[in-house]
C-alpha cells in the first residue's frame, strides 16, 4: 500500500513542527525518518498514523484520502516507543486485543482468535510466553509483543516510533535484521522513526532526513552518505569536518591557504567546506595543503585516527590515516581534502 | 485560555469538546453540591442574623473557653506526634530490622479505628470501672471526663499523620546525605539538624498541617471521653454540638464558621506547599 | 502510588541520583540513634495504640461467648451494623463513580479554576466532621436549603438512612479521588493511542484498557472510603435522625450504651467493629500487594 503525504504542515502554538511536507512511500518500501529531536519526524509519523491531525495538507493511502480518518479506522499498525503494552493483560490478550474489540459482525470466533494469536507469537518467536504479563518480559521480548499486537489486525502499513530506542546494543542489532525480514515477508509498507543514522542507513530502502520540520533529503542510504544534499545532511549523517572558507576562482581559501576543491559551480564568496575523515590525503608539511599539527593519534579500525589542529579553528580536524607510518603527536602535516563538498554559507 | 478557537481535532484519543464539557460539568456539579454547598451553608447560617449575633456567639465565655481548650489540646498533642513521627520515620528509614512492615501497619492502625471506639478504649482503661481506676483514685487523678482524656483521644486519632508523611519521603531520600555528614565528622544530632531536617521540612510541615486540622476538629473520640462539662471539658466541635442541640443554630454555626475557617486556612497552606514548593505526596491522607 | 518527586529546588536533582535505602540484611550501621528512636516509637505506640486497643478485646473476652453474642449481635446492634456497613458501601460506591470522574477531569483536562477545584477536593479531610454534619443537616432538613424542594417530591434525606449515605459521601470522596489521581496521571497516553491504533473506540478503550489499569487504585479508594464510613460518627449523627433500628449507626449505638453505663454492650459492639476494620485493612493491603505484583514494570 502506497502512502502519499502532500503539503502537510503542523504547528503547536508558536512552534512549527512541520512545514509543508511532501513525501511518498511506495508499496512495499521500508522508509526511515531520520533527524535530531525536534526535527518533526515523530509528528509526521503520528500524522500518517492518524494520531495527530495536520493543520494543512493531506495523507492518502493508495490514492484514497485518509486525512480526516481517525486512527481507529485507518488500519495501520503502530509500534510505540515505549511499546505501550497493556500491563494488566497477558501477552496473548495483548496480541488478541485488536481482534477482540472488533464489532461482532467482523470479529473472528474465539478459537480463530486463539489460533491467530498462536501464529503471531510463533512469528515473533514468543511461542510459550502467551500467559506471561508484560512486566515479566525483557525489553526485546516486549518489543516483539508490541509488534505482534500491531500485526494482529493485518495492517498493510506498519509505523514504528523509535522501535529500538529502549533496547541495548546487542538486542537492537538482532531485532533490526529480524524486522527487515518480517517486513519483506509480509509485504508491508513500513515507516520508522529514528535518530540513529546507523539504524536508518542499514535498515531502510530510502532514508528521509529531516530537520526543523522540513525534509532535507530523501535518498537511498548510499546517496545519503555519499551525496548529501545539504550542509545539514553532511553534518548529521556520518562523521565530517567542516571548515568555513571563501571561494575564489575555483579554489577554496582558508586562513591564507588555498586548495583545490570541486566547487560544483558554487559562486564566489563565503562557503562551508565539508569532508569526511577518510576522504583526505595526509601529506608532508609545506605541500599545497592545509597545514596542521597532530595533537592526537590512536589506532582505530584498520588505521589510525588523527586529531590535528589548524590555525584559526578551535576544534581539531578528525582524520583517518591508513598507511604504515602514521604521524605522531607534534608532527606537522598537510591536509588535502580529496572529496569535499562546498555549501554556500548562510 | 487562548482566544483562538481550538482546531477541530487535537489528539486522536481526546474526547470531543462536548463530551469534555459535560464531564467537567458533572464533576463540578457534584463537587459543588457535596462539598461547596455545605461550606457555604456554615457561613450563611452563622451570619443569617447579621454580624452582631455571630460575633456574640464567638466571644461568649463558654465559646472562648472552648477555643482555649481546643488550642491547648492541639498545642500538646501535635508536638508529641511530631516527635513521635520523626523518631518513627528515623528508625524505620535509616535502619533495617525485621518486622518493619508490621510496624508501619501498626502506625497506620488508628486511621482504621472508629473515633468512638478510640474514645471507648480510654474509658475502659481510665474510667470508673477501668483497669487503672483504683490507681487513679488513690492519686486523686482524673483522666477521662477531663482534659487529659481529651488529649489522649486526640493524640490517638492524629497519631499517624506526621509519621506516614515522613516515612515515604525519607525512604526516597535514602541515607547518603546523613552518611556523608557523619563521615565529615558531624555528630548524630548535628546531622539530623543540619542535613535531615532541611531535607524533610516541607513534608514535615505538610504532616503537621493535617495533624493540626484533625486535632482541632476531632469530634467523635473527644466526645466520648469529654464528659461535656461546659466551660471546662468542651472543645470547639463539642461546643458546636451543644449549641446545635439546644436549637441555638446561629451560635452553633458561628462557632462552626471558625472551624470552617481553620479548614480553609489548612487547605490554602496545603495548596501553597503543593504549588510553590512542588511538594507532592503520594497515596491518601486521612 | 508511592510518594514521588519531592522536588524542592536543588535537592530534587540530587534526590534523583541518590540510591534507595539499602536492602535488608545489612546489620551494622554508622547511623546513630537507632536505640532511642526505635525505643521511643515502640513505647509510644504501645502506650497510645496497642494497650488501649487490647483493652477492648480483653474486656470483650471477659464477657464470655454467650453474653458477647447477646449484646454484640443483638437485634438493635445488627440493625446498626446493617446501616453502618450498608450506608458506607453505598457511599463508597457513589464516590467510586464520581471520584473517578473528578480524578479524570482533574488529570486530563485544563479548565479555569482547576487548581482551586483540586484544592477543594481535600475539604472533607480538613473540615471538622461535626461542622460537616450540621451543615449537611441545614441543607437537607425538610425545611433546609435543598430539603424544602426535595420534600414535596417525596424525597426525605435528613433523618433517614439516605441522610447517612449523604454524610458518608462527603467524608469519603477525597479517598477515592486521591487514590485514583496519581495512577491515572501515570497511565501514559500511548496506551490509549495503542488501543485506538488497534481499532478500539473510546468506550472499549475505557472499559478494557483504562479501567483495568486503574482498577486496583479504585478498589483501594473504595475500601478506604468504606472503612472510614463504617466508623464515622461526627458528620452522621446530626443528619441521621438516630432512630434505633432505622437510622442509628453503630458508633452512635456505642455512645448511647456508654451513656447508659452499659460498658459490656459498648465493648462488644466496638470489638465487632474493630475486627471489621482490621479485615478491611487487610483487604486494602492485599489489593496493593496484588496490583504491585502484577503490574510492576
Amino acid at each position: 500500500m502506497g502512502i502519499t503525504v502532500s503539503g502537510i504542515s503542523k504547528r503547536f502554538g508558536a512552534f512549527t513542527a512541520l512545514g509543508d511536507i511532501d513525501l511518498e512511500a511506495r508499496p512495499g518500501e521500508f522508509l526511515a525518518l531520520l533527524g535530531p529531536s525536534g526535527s518533526g519526524k515523530t509528528t509526521l509519523l503520528r500524522i500518517i498514523a492518524g494520531l495527530e491531525f495536520p493543520d494543512t495538507g493531506t495523507v492518502a493511502f493508495d490514492g484514497v484520502d485518509v486525512t480526516n480518518q481517525p486512527i481507529t479506522d485507518r488500519g495501520v499498525g503502530f509500534v510505540f516507543q515505549q511499546y505501550a503494552l497493556f500491563r494488566h493483560m497477558t501477552v496473548a490478550d495483548n496480541v488478541a486485543f485488536g481482534l477482540t474489540v472488533r464489532k461482532r459482525s467482523t470479529r473472528p470466533a474465539k478459537a480463530e482468535i486463539a489460533r491467530r494469536v498462536e501464529e503471531l507469537l510463533d512469528l515473533v518467536q514468543l511461542k510459550d510466553l502467551g500467559k506471561r504479563y508484560p512486566a515479566q518480559l525483557s525489553g526485546g521480548q516486549r518489543q516483539r509483543v508490541a509488534l505482534a499486537r500491531a500485526l494482529a489486525v493485518e495492517p498493510r502499513i506498519l509505523l514504528l516510533d523509535e522501535p529500538f530506542g529502549a533496547l541495548d546494543a546487542k538486542v537492537r542489532k538482532d531485532l533490526r535484521r529480524w524486522l527487515r525480514e518480517l517486513h519483506d515477508r509480509m509485504g508491508l509498507t513500513s515507516i520508522f522513526v529514528t535518530h540513529d543514522q546507523e539504524e536508518a542507513l542499514e535498515l531502510a530502502d530510502r532514508v528521509v532526513v529531516m530537520d526543523h520540520g522540513v525534509i532535507e533529503q530523501v535518498s537511498a542510504p548510499e546517496a545519503i552518505y555519499n551525496d548529501p544534499a545539504s550542509a545539514f545532511v553532511f553534518d548529521f549523517v556520518g562523521e565530517s569536518n567542516r571548515l568555513p572558507v571563501s571561494v575564489r576562482g575555483g579554489r577554496a581559501h582558508f586562513g591564507g591557504h588555498a586548495f583545490d576543491v570541486a566547487t560544483d559551480g558554487t559562486r564566489d564568496g563565503d562557503a562551508t567546506l565539508f569532508f569526511r575523515p577518510h576522504d583526505v590525503e595526509i601529506v608532508g608539511a609545506g605541500a599545497a595543503a592545509l597545514p596542521a599539527v597532530v595533537s592526537l593519534a590512536r589506532p582505530r579500525g584498520g588505521g589510525t585516527r588523527i586529531e590535528a589542529r589548524i590555525e584559526g579553528r578551535e576544534a581539531p580536524l578528525e582524520l583517518d590515516y591508513t598507511g604504515d607510518a602514521p604521524p605522531r603527536p607534534g608532527d606537522r602535516i598537510g591536509v588535502r581534502p580529496l572529496r569535499a563538498r562546498l555549501f554556500p554559507a548562510g | 485560555m487562548s482566544a483562538t478557537p481550538a482546531p477541530a481535532h487535537q489528539r486522536a484519543t481526546a474526547e470531543s469538546p462536548v463530551a469534555r464539557i459535560v464531564l467537567i460539568g458533572v464533576a463540578l456539579a457534584f463537587l459543588g453540591l457535596f462539598l461547596l454547598l455545605p461550606l457555604i451553608a456554615v457561613f450563611a447560617e452563622g451570619l443569617q442574623r447579621g454580624i452582631g449575633p455571630f460575633l456574640d456567639a464567638i466571644v461568649e465565655p463558654d465559646a472562648l473557653s472552648a477555643i482555649r481548650l481546643t488550642l491547648t489540646v492541639a498545642a500538646i498533642s501535635v508536638p508529641l506526634n511530631i516527635v513521635f513521627g520523626i523518631a518513627a520515620a528515623w528508625a524505620i528509614t535509616k535502619f533495617d530490622f525485621p518486622g518493619k512492615g508490621l510496624l508501619i501497619t501498626l502506625i497506620d492502625l488508628p486511621f482504621s479505628v472508629s473515633p468512638v471506639v478510640a474514645g471507648l478504649m480510654y474509658i475502659l482503661l481510665f474510667g470508673s470501672s477501668g483497669w487503672f481506676a483504683s490507681v487513679l483514685a488513690d492519686q486523686d487523678m482524673q483522666i477521662v471526663f477531663a482534659v487529659p482524656g481529651i488529649v489522649l483521644a486526640t493524640i490517638f486519632v492524629t497519631f499517624p499523620f506526621v509519621a506516614r508523611e515522613l516515612i515515604p519521603l525519607m525512604q526516597e531520600q535514602g541515607r547518603d546525605d546523613e552518611e556523608a555528614a557523619l563521615s565529615l565528622g558531624a555528630s548524630g544530632w548535628q546531622t539530623f539538624w543540619h542535613v535531615t531536617l532541611p531535607n524533610i521540612r516541607w513534608g514535615l510541615l505538610y504532616g503537621v498541617l493535617l495533624c493540626n486540622a484533625r486535632a482541632m476538629g476531632e469530634f467523635g473520640a473527644v466526645s466520648v471521653v469529654s464528659g461535656h462539662i461546659r466551660g471546662e471539658t468542651n472543645t470547639m466541635p463539642l461546643h458546636v454540638e451543644i449549641l446545635y442541640n439546644e436549637y441555638n443554630f446561629v451560635a452553633a454555626f458561628a462557632v462552626a464558621s471558625l472551624l470552617a475557617g481553620l479548614a480553609l486556612v489548612t487547605l490554602v497552606l496545603k495548596s501553597v506547599l503543593e504549588w510553590r514548593f512542588d511538594y507532592h505526596r503520594g497515596g491518601t491522607g486521612h | 502510588m508511592t510518594a514521588t518527586g519531592a522536588s524542592l529546588g536543588s535537592t530534587a536533582i540530587e534526590g534523583k541520583l541518590r540510591s534507595p535505602a539499602r536492602p535488608y540484611g545489612k546489620k551494622r550501621s554508622i547511623m546513630p540513634g537507632f536505640g532511642i528512636t526505635f525505643g521511643f516509637t515502640i513505647f509510644y505506640l504501645c502506650l497510645i495504640v496497642l494497650v488501649p486497643l487490647s483493652a477492648v478485646f480483653v474486656r470483650s473476652a471477659g464477657l464470655g461467648p454467650a453474653h458477647f453474642v447477646d449484646v454484640g449481635f443483638s437485634a438493635r446492634a445488627m440493625a446498626s451494623y446493617r446501616l453502618s456497613f450498608g450506608a458506607a458501601a453505598a457511599a463508597a460506591a457513589v464516590n467510586s463513580v464520581f471520584g473517578l470522574l473528578i480524578a479524570w477531569v482533574l488529570v486530563r483536562y485544563e479548565f479555569p479554576g482547576r487548581r482551586l477545584v483540586s484544592a477543594m477536593v481535600d475539604l472533607p479531610f480538613a473540615l471538622p466532621t461535626a461542622v460537616a454534619g450540621i451543615a449537611l443537616t441545614a441543607i437537607y432538613a425538610p425545611n433546609g436549603w435543598l430539603g424544602q424542594y426535595l420534600e414535596p417530591l417525596g424525597m426525605k434525606v435528613a433523618y433517614t438512612p439516605l441522610g447517612v449515605v449523604v454524610a458518608l459521601v462527603f467524608v469519603g470522596l477525597p479517598f477515592v479521588v486521591r487514590s485514583v489521581e496519581p495512577v491515572l496521571a501515570d497511565l501514559g497516553h500511548d496506551v490509549e493511542e495503542a488501543a485506538a491504533s488497534l481499532g478500539a473506540g473510546r468506550v472499549d478503550t475505557f472499559t478494557r484498557v483504562i479501567l483495568p489499569a486503574i482498577g486496583p487504585a479504585l478498589l483501594t479508594g473504595f475500601a478506604l472510603a468504606f472503612a472510614r464510613g463504617v466508623g464515622e460518627y461526627g458528620s452522621v449523627i446530626f443528619i441521621a435522625g438516630n432512630m434505633p433500628f432505622v437510622s442509628e449507626v453503630s458508633p452512635l449505638l456505642i455512645v448511647t450504651q456508654l451513656e447508659q453505663y452499659d460498658y459490656a454492650g459498648a465493648t462488644a459492639i466496638a470489638s465487632v467493629m474493630l475486627v471489621a476494620s482490621f479485615a478491611l485493612l487487610l483487604v486494602i493491603n492485599l489489593i496493593q500487594i496484588w496490583s504491585r505484583k502484577r503490574m510492576a514494570a
